[in-house]
């Protein structure tokens, strides 16, 4: 996916976010994201690692910063004490309108919204580290997938891990109602990178 | 140093004041009397006497190693010229593993491994996917943190002191007394925290001073446009000197044999050679014929256009040649802002939520387009007639 497809895709989730009462800070997003690109193959092509919450990309993270230098996105503190949440930013309408075939994506970017991104971090944690390693080791059973989240996750005990595994089969069930992903974003200009 | 003539320092001692500089760190954030409940607990390493001497060497050896893997001129030069679809970071690796038995012989002996993690981060190793302890993932932080890391601290004030420009200067010394091992603010909400580094209060404005020192030492420095042009102009010199216009990664002597001194040898033959493809660059570089400005960003074109200099490029090498043209625009990669503050009444804030500074503070970023020097006037009066009509179109 070229940069701006990529962008007009991040702006998109951050409004369905928003929309969804989702706090979409950083950390939000990198889990929602994580679920539109793994689960749903929405092909942001972010090399995902595990991190301090979880499945983490620095691409997305850099994305992210060039898209707040050029007022695509803009942080707001909402609560003090809390991490600042992200929104669009003054100048996201350009973006809009420079790639309006975002839209067609917009059922796999409300599912992630809605179903992922109002969970607190310590959920999507689990959630997303549930997936991660059901990509990692797709073939194993519940029993070894559990213990590789505990082993990967200590403070995350094997129940917990567990509930969240089958949770993620149940996500991945309704992920199958949607429609597949068109094969190109239409862009308005072809000059965009 | 065409730009700034005082800027003769090299990677060397900027390596040697990191190494410093990140074993101070170290030093003050393990210091018992800075340390909770909650981080002994959940960080044993620190609280184990032989482990901490052992990750305080490896920090060390981390800040000294970690730019190694860089070429000469390092970032004029990096994205187009090394082979194999490696960047520095991962040449760096293979060099620091290729130490082990020099690393073994020191007192205590250290793994290559933990030195490449260390000094890389995650995310930035090639050939070690383990995944990071919580331990590891801080001690990469004192060496790259976007706030606090000893390699932004040690070039800030290094490139200010030899450029001679003021506004990289901050309280060194205050700032990493200040630094603490702080709970991230997304921990808050569950059973388990993440740390990472942070701030007591009294550090506040200190920090606030290192961030406005980057964000000037970027727009007047680093993203100087003359500078920039230079950076151009040099990586298509090194394309055309260079067998393949790469530099081989394998075997490591060889890419270690690549110096500064022997990159400036090279302008040197080069120019001198008319029949030679990198004639023209070297010229330009030892002769000042850089190509000159003739667009920059701004708020005004921004408003109205996603990519105004893109647009602008691409109209001057229709008019004028896409040899005549170039393109510099620099996308920030780091964020300076989020960080913990622990306040004086011991609750946790963001440092955004506590600070004007932080909550407004610009990033730095250009988007330069440039033209050969012999129709810059002819581009200019050109482009102003034609602005607002390739903004438009």
């Amino acid at each position: 996916m070229e940069r701006f497809e990529r962008y007009a895709v991040l702006l998109r989730l951050v409004r369905r976010m928003n929309e969804a009462h989702s706090w979409t800070g950083e950390t939000h997003i990198q889990k929602s994201a994580f679920f539109l690109q793994e689960a749903l193959g929405v092909d942001l092509g972010y090399r995902f690692i595990l991190y301090k919450h979880g499945p983490f990309s620095f691409e997305l993270r850099n994305d992210l910063i060039d898209m707040r230098a050029d007022d695509l996105l803009t942080l707001q503190v909402k609560q003090p004490g809390y991490g600042p949440s992200y929104m669009p930013g003054e100048r996201a309408e350009l973006l809009d309108a420079a790639v309006p075939g975002v839209a067609g994506l917009d059922g796999h970017i409300r599912f992630v919204a809605e179903r992922i991104g109002p969970r607190p971090v310590a959920e999507l944690e689990v959630l997303a580290t549930a997936l991660y390693v059901r990509k990692v080791v797709p073939e194993t059973s519940l029993d070894a997938l559990t213990e590789r989240i505990h082993q990967l996750k200590p403070h995350i005990q094997p129940g917990r891990a567990r509930a969240a595994l089958v949770e993620l089969e149940s996500l991945l069930r309704a992920t199958a109602t949607l429609e597949a992903p068109a094969g190109e974003i239409e862009r308005r200009t072809h000059e965009l990178e | 140093m065409w730009v700034y003539p005082g800027a003769t320092h090299r990677r060397f001692e900027h390596s040697l004041g990191v190494m410093e500089l990140a074993g101070r760190v170290y030093d003050v954030i393990t210091q018992d009397e800075k340390l909770t409940d909650s981080v002994r607990e959940q960080l044993p390493e620190i609280s184990d006497f032989q482990a901490r001497l052992y990750w305080r060497q490896v920090v060390r050896l981390a800040g000294l190693c970690h730019d190694v893997g860089h070429l000469p001129f390092s970032h004029a030069a990096e994205k187009e010229l090394l082979s194999g679809g490696l960047d520095h970071e991962g040449v760096g690796e293979r060099i620091i593993l290729s130490m082990e038995p020099e690393f073994q012989r020191l007192n205590p002996p250290v793994r290559a491994r933990d030195v490449a993690r260390i000094a890389l981060g995650p995310g930035k190793l090639k050939t070690d996917s383990g995944e990071f302890t919580p331990w590891e993932m801080l001690l990469a932080e004192i060496i790259t943190s976007d706030a606090f890391g000893a390699d932004r601290m040690d070039y800030l004030l290094r490139d200010s002191h030899h450029t001679g420009v003021a506004y990289g200067r901050f309280d060194l010394l205050r700032l990493v007394d200040t630094l603490r091992i702080l709970q991230t603010p997304e921990s808050r909400s569950g059973p388990l925290s993440a740390f990472t580094l942070g701030i007591e209060e009294g550090g506040l404005q200190v920090a606030e001073g290192l961030a406005l020192a980057r964000y000037y030492m970027y727009s007047q420095v680093y993203l100087h446009p003359v500078r920039r042009i230079y950076d151009l102009h040099l990586q298509e010199f090194l394309v055309a000197w260079l067998p393949g216009g790469k530099v081989p990664v394998d075997p490591l002597e060889d890419y270690l044999k690549h110096t500064d001194s022997g990159v400036i040898e090279g302008l040197r033959d080069v120019s001198a050679n008319p029949n030679h493809p990198g004639y023209d660059s070297s010229n330009r570089i030892l002769n000042r014929k850089h190509f000159r400005l003739v667009y920059s960003r701004n708020p005004e074109d921004m408003k109205r256009d996603l990519e105004p200099a893109k647009r602008i490029c691409s109209a001057l090498c229709h008019k004028y040649g896409a040899h005549r043209v170039r393109r510099s625009r620099y996308r920030p990669k780091d964020d300076p802002t989020n960080f913990p503050v622990l306040l004086r009444d011991g609750t946790l804030e963001t440092a955004m939520s506590v600070s004007d500074v932080f909550s407004q503070l610009p990033f730095a970023t250009v988007d330069f387009v440039y033209v050969a020097r012999e129709i810059i006037e002819e581009a200019k009066n050109w482009l102003k007639l034609n602005k607002k009509a390739i903004l438009s179109a």
